[in-house]
């Protein structure tokens, strides 16, 4: 009897372990941390095609949402525990991640990978850190104007492009009680005012609108990293917003693009600075009450763009197959990506005019989002590793003068003085 | 001289026997170790060890952390959010679970039966995970579609809609208001097991030598209650030194910095910038300020029980 159980032990034991050993030979599982958005899931729809190609690379995708993602894949990767293969780099974290990130310019060489088509400069604002090239652009983003065409021609306010004293004085005209209860019913206009990072992709547009800029070394391409932005434009940028919050929705401070999108779609907004990769939201019959009436345009002079790219984490043991796997979602097939939702960084997607009108609504601005990404300009994660704490002084700073707490002026020194602080402490040269 | 077999087998099974004891009270002292050995190691590893890294790691950057320019707990403002939070906070739980407690004691009201079966509700709010709680609350505090704001507008207690997370005025009330719905019930219950331990013949006695129920509270009940008083006061204090739920759900430490406690900021520090030592350096000394505050508080009750 003994004898028979010690024989069943044993075999069920050899059974399981070559299965684990077979599999652990054959098959390979690539970690992908990913937002979870439409537009990423219409990629994970496309995996029974990669499968089909690379049957032994498993793909896990890990959905996150935004702040989450950031914050998994930095500990990631400071920590260098390789959980993920495929980084999800969005375009301001370019520095912070840059360090633990593989220099792929050898891969791209070897599966000659096609990067010519990615639209620049915005494709080495996400890719390119001291000289290190190291992710492929997946999707690429500006922020511009959504605004209803039919209420601007209602109220005669002509057509974009519009300075922003003109979009204060449509904002104005837009805002209206439409049923006399003494509550507004539509505002005029919005734009993100949220902390992190809402508030500082629209400060930035509007600083570099009214002729500003972050640090000195903008201008100068120098080593002079001094902040700049509480000179006279990066006040008149917030006295601008102070001045047109009477005519945003009453909870300004905290919107994001969720809030955003939503009070577009439910007809409580008449325009709106977004990212041109939430159109088809006001085209979806479900949930939205303005399908078919809503227009888009660059924004007034300045934009702020942002987006996707895809790198290898340095302590990946699977870099070929994680660097396959990120050409195949980039350079691969970009326009059945568009067709999905996407908003691929490309110029032959964008400049084809036929496949263009084939492109889902709010999606099809064709060379209008091309010149968005090549005249746009990134909020400066690019080239400094704390940028994101860069991010939270002066979001917290924006909204304290916007909540009248502090004066523009001394928000906005305030902030210079301890990102200047900030920057020595990161090594940066900052002349006295 | 003897030589019977039986003896001998008689003597080789009492040695068997002793040996047998010998290891049976070995292994039983051994084994009690055995099954502690799960949970010390459980204790160490999740306990223990980050302790010890996080004091290695502070050792690099303690000095930024107590710089003294102003780079001391980051900011002053994270100071003085902790200290408006901390003072409201526990403060408003001890005086709503001080009432709750009276109530819940039919000892020292009349028996009601309505408050007596609804000792378990009150129990709910401490229940929940407190992320539930803060999404729940951010969903009330909507400025334009939430319930507070329609209810105080239809009362007439408010004129316009209220953005209880983006000013400046409210901000922080509204964390409060959160932690206050969540914690109370904790205050009273601790506070009920100590009215209800003071015996009741105190009350009768005190009773019948004419004293009202409010004298009779204060003069017997407070007194013999205190250190039970004393010990609530003291996890809600060491507990709300730590919030972190309602700060992340609710405002993630806006608007500005106007409610980010230090907690928010030590998270700040380690998951948005990396900056581990200095987010350790930070927790150890966040450490320290609440291990001074619970020693003050020890030491007064303390002195409680000595007399």
């Amino acid at each position: 009897m003994k004898t028979h159980i010690l024989v069943i032990v044993v075999f069920t034991l050899v059974f399981i372990l070559s299965g684990l050993l077979v599999n652990a030979a054959e098959k390979i599982t690539l970690t992908i941390p990913c937002l979870d958005t439409v537009w990423t899931h219409s990629l994970i729809d496309r995996m029974p095609e990669w499968k089909a190609k690379h049957p032994n690379v498993k793909i896990y995708w890990d959905l996150l949402p935004f702040e989450t993602l950031f914050e998994k894949q930095m500990v990631d990767l400071s920590m260098g525990t390789g959980n993920y293969d495929v980084i999800f780099e969005d375009q301001p974290n370019l520095a912070q991640f840059a360090p633990y990130m593989v220099d792929i310019t050898p891969f791209i060489e070897k599966y000659n990978t096609d990067i010519e088509d990615f639209v620049q400069p915005y494709y080495d604002y996400g890719s390119l850190y001291k000289g290190k090239r190291i992710s492929l652009s997946i999707q690429g983003n500006a922020l511009i104007m959504f605004y209803r065409k039919d209420l601007f021609d209602e109220a005669g306010i002509g057509t974009f492009p519009l300075s922003w004293e003109q979009v204060k004085e449509a904002a104005e005209k837009l805002t209206v009680d439409l049923d006399s209860d003494g509550e507004v019913d539509r505002y005029g206009y919005a734009m993100g005012l949220g902390l992190k990072p809402h508030m500082a992709c629209s400060f930035f547009a509007l600083l570099r609108s009214f002729g500003g800029e972050i640090t000195r070394s903008y201008w100068f391409h120098g080593d002079d990293h001094t902040p700049i932005f509480n000179s006279r434009a990066g006040v008149r940028a917030i006295e601008w917003l102070k001045s047109i919050v009477p005519f945003m929705p009453i909870g300004y401070i905290t919107y994001g693009w969720e809030e955003i999108t939503v009070d577009l779609q439910q007809d409580r907004l008449a325009f709106a600075l977004q990212w041109n990769d939430i159109a088809p939201a006001m085209e979806d019959v479900t949930s939205s009450k303005i399908v078919g009436k809503m227009a888009y345009a660059p924004a007034p002079r300045f934009t702020t763009t942002g987006g996707w790219f895809l790198g290898l984490n340095s302590a990946t043991p699977h870099k070929e197959q994680a660097y396959e796997f990120a050409e195949w979602m980039t350079v691969g097939d970009k326009r059945k990506f568009a067709l999905g939702g996407g908003s691929p960084n490309s110029y032959s997607v964008y400049l084809d005019p036929e496949f263009v009108k084939e492109l889902p609504v709010g999606l099809n601005f064709g060379p209008a989002i091309v010149k968005a990404l090549e005249t746009g300009r990134p909020r400066p994660g690019d080239r400094y590793t704390c940028y994101s704490e860069m991010q939270d002084i002066i979001e917290a700073a924006c909204q304290e003068a916007l909540l009248g707490k502090k004066t523009p002026k001394g928000a906005l020194d305030e902030a210079a003085t301890e990102i200047a602080r900030l920057l020595k402490r990161f090594g940066y040269t900052i002349p006295d | 001289m003897e030589t019977s077999v039986y003896p001998f087998f008689q003597r080789r099974n009492t040695e068997e026997l002793k040996i047998r004891e010998r290891i049976s009270r070995s292994c039983e002292k051994h084994l009690q170790y055995f099954f502690l050995a799960p949970a010390i190691v459980i204790f160490v590893l999740l306990a223990i060890y980050p302790l010890v890294y996080s004091l290695n790691l502070s050792l690099y950057n303690i000095s930024l952390a107590v710089s003294g320019t102003g780079e001391f707990l980051g900011s002053y403002n994270y100071a003085f959010a902790l200290t408006d939070f901390l003072c409201l906070a526990v403060g408003l739980e001890f005086i709503l679970g001080l009432g709750i407690s009276i109530l819940l004691s039919n000892k020292l009201m009349k028996r009601r039966w309505v408050v007596v079966r609804s000792r378990g509700f009150f129990l709910l709010p401490t229940m929940m995970a407190p992320v539930v709680i803060g999404l729940t609350f951010r969903l009330m505090y909507h400025p334009e579609f939430g319930v507070l704001n329609y209810f105080l507008t239809q009362l007439r207690i408010i004129s316009r809609n209220i953005v209880w997370l983006g000013e400046p005025d409210f901000a922080l009330f509204s964390l409060v208001v959160a932690d206050v719905w969540q914690w109370t019930p904790f205050i009273a219950l601790v506070m009920l097991a100590g009215f209800l331990a003071v015996p009741e013949e105190l009350h009768e006695a005190a009773e019948m030598d004419g004293a009202s129920w409010f004298q009779s509270f204060l003069h017997i009940t407070c007194p013999l209650s205190k250190r039970v008083i004393l010990i609530a006061l003291l996890i809600r204090t060491m507990d709300a030194l730590k919030t972190f739920d309602v700060v992340y759900t609710l405002t993630r430490g806006g608007p500005g910095r106007m409610t980010e406690l230090l907690s928010f900021f030590i998270y700040r520090q380690g998951f948005r910038y990396a900056s581990y030592s200095y987010a350790a350096a930070t927790s150890i000394l966040l450490a320290i300020v609440i291990i001074g505050i619970a020693t003050v508080l020890v030491t007064v009750l303390r002195r409680t029980m000595r007399a």
